[in-house]
């Protein structure tokens, strides 16, 4: 009994002494000098430039989760990018564009982890994200591609078909929505439709990722 | 190492084939949201006069300075295709002071319209006036005239009103309400060229608004459509050819909070407009 509180002492100083640090040396480590602290001690209030200091770090975690990066630093990017938008949103707290982006930080590491129940996980909160912004902005056609998206990641297909055939009832019109409608026919035994949007897709945004995907899907 | 027999070998693969094939379609990229164009507050949504007092080189109109400009400013409300600033602001400026002028309303007016009075026939009761309309920010004349207009009285003086309502339809005619058009391009961070010439009636100095389609916004009860363009951005003709113009953008004004902690307007951003936003002439 002696040795095994001796023990839990040790360690509790261990821990003081080397403050946090010791003790959270399993997370990952933070490549950026920007967070919610430095936020508020700049006292950054500029909704714009909140968004785009949220902006760097969520394309930083877009472009590693592409380049199939380690999930920890994408995982870490995502926080760093959370941070921003949610000081956005405490400023103005039915900016809807703000919570499509923590949406979409939510899908993109819901689409690069490996863990079945973390990729459910991810992808309930991107959901609720995104019916938060359509509540404060309805008829906001990215929040409904998003959704779209992430009914077909889930193999929700009747929902999806649904929320994409909404958005391309509206005035928007670009290379992701008809790429996505494409995956989800292909997945859904369609592919003489699917080709349609195929070839749509390239037509729309040649150089975008979204074309570039469905051109290398056409054939 | 025993290895199956060839046509099962061959289903095999087949089949391994095929199942790779329907699993491994990757899905497309997620791409990023764009961030949405914000709405300004347009200066104004019909072109906005001042009519300032006319300066008087003569020295011997006395009042007739400020009379003109108060009949004129009458004649233009009347046309009903101005915004007006009001007078009372505006009769205690000396006409000459030019810079204060530029200064004060560079941001509040589409137009100023000053002038001086050149010329003084006491015989024929008649005097000359030269009228400027002049662009705030190009600080540029954008329409000019010499007109001759008829006084009677000699202590109290009073100018007449048919002139000066010729000279207020002349500004109207100089600056007509057009159709809206396109953005074409934009040449520049600063320059865009618009579907509109001269042609159209496309005066340098117009001002224009900038719209884009927003989400449709409907009517809460009936549930129609009542209309879905926000406005981006402000600009005003700088060049003009048969079929096309140049505007030069305005920035945009924003609301902040200044380091002793009071709100004020500071200048935003260049607006965020793109080819194809429609064109609405002011």
């Amino acid at each position: 009994m002696k040795q095994r509180s001796g023990i839990l002492l040790v360690l509790v100083a261990t821990c003081g002494a080397f403050g946090a640090k010791v003790c959270t040396a399993a997370e990952p480590q933070n490549p950026y000098p920007w967070g919610k602290a430095e936020i508020k001690a700049k006292g950054i209030q500029d909704v714009v430039e909140l968004l785009r200091f949220g902006h760097r770090y969520r394309d930083r975690c877009t472009s590693l989760a592409e380049s199939k990066q380690p999930f920890s630093a994408i995982e870490q990017c995502g926080i760093e990018a959370k941070a921003w938008y949610r000081a956005v949103l405490e400023n103005e707290p039915s900016n809807s564009y703000a919570s499509l982006c923590l949406g979409y930080i939510d899908l993109i590491l819901g689409r690069a982890t490996t863990s079945k129940t973390a990729k459910e996980d991810r992808f309930s909160a991107a959901m609720s994200r995104f019916r938060e912004a359509l509540e404060n902005r309805p008829g906001y056609a990215r929040a409904y591609l998003l959704m779209a998206q992430v009914h077909t990641l889930t193999e929700r297909y009747a929902e999806a078909e649904k929320n994409l055939r909404l958005v391309l009832n509206s005035n928007i019109e670009d290379s992701e929505i008809h790429s996505w409608m494409a995956y989800l026919l292909l997945k859904t035994d369609r592919p003489s439709e699917a080709h349609k949007h195929l070839v749509r897709a390239i037509e729309l945004d040649d150089p975008s990722p979204s074309a570039r995907w469905s051109r290398e899907h056409q054939k | 190492m025993n290895h199956p027999p060839t046509p099962l070998r061959i289903v095999l693969t087949s089949v391994a084939l095929w199942a790779t094939g329907c699993t491994m379609l990757p899905p497309p990229p997620s791409i990023a949201p764009k961030m949405p164009r914000r709405s300004i507050i347009p200066r104004s949504y019909r072109m906005k006069l001042a009519v300032f007092n006319l300066q008087d080189p003569t020295r011997s109109g006395g009042k007739l300075s400020e009379r003109v400009a108060e009949a004129l400013h009458v004649a233009l409300f009347e046309t009903e295709r101005f915004e007006l600033m009001q007078r009372a602001e505006l009769r205690g400026i000396d006409p000459g002071d030019t810079r204060r002028i530029q200064e004060e309303y560079r941001y509040l007016l589409d137009g100023l319209v000053v002038g001086s009075i050149t010329h003084f026939n006491t015989a024929q009761k008649t005097m000359t006036l030269n009228i400027n309309v002049m662009n705030p920010l190009g600080n540029t004349v954008a329409a000019k005239s010499f007109d001759s207009i008829r006084y009677t009285g000699t202590i109290n003086v009073n100018v007449s009103r048919e002139d000066i309502e010729r000279i207020a339809e002349w500004i109207d005619r100089k600056f007509p309400k057009l159709d809206s058009g396109q953005v074409l391009s934009r040449s520049s961070r600063r320059q865009v060229t618009l579907n509109l010439g001269s042609q159209d009636g496309v005066q340098i100095g117009m001002g224009v608004l900038l719209a884009a389609r927003g989400d449709d916004i409907k009517d809460p009860a009936t549930g129609d459509l009542l209309g879905s363009n926000i406005y981006v951005g402000e600009a005003y003709v700088v060049a003009v050819d048969a079929a096309t113009c140049e505007a030069t953008l305005e920035n945009t004004y924003e609301r902040k909070k200044a380091s002793n902690g009071r709100l004020v307007m500071m200048e935003g951003p260049l607006p965020a407009v793109r080819v194809g936003d429609n064109v609405v002439f002011k």
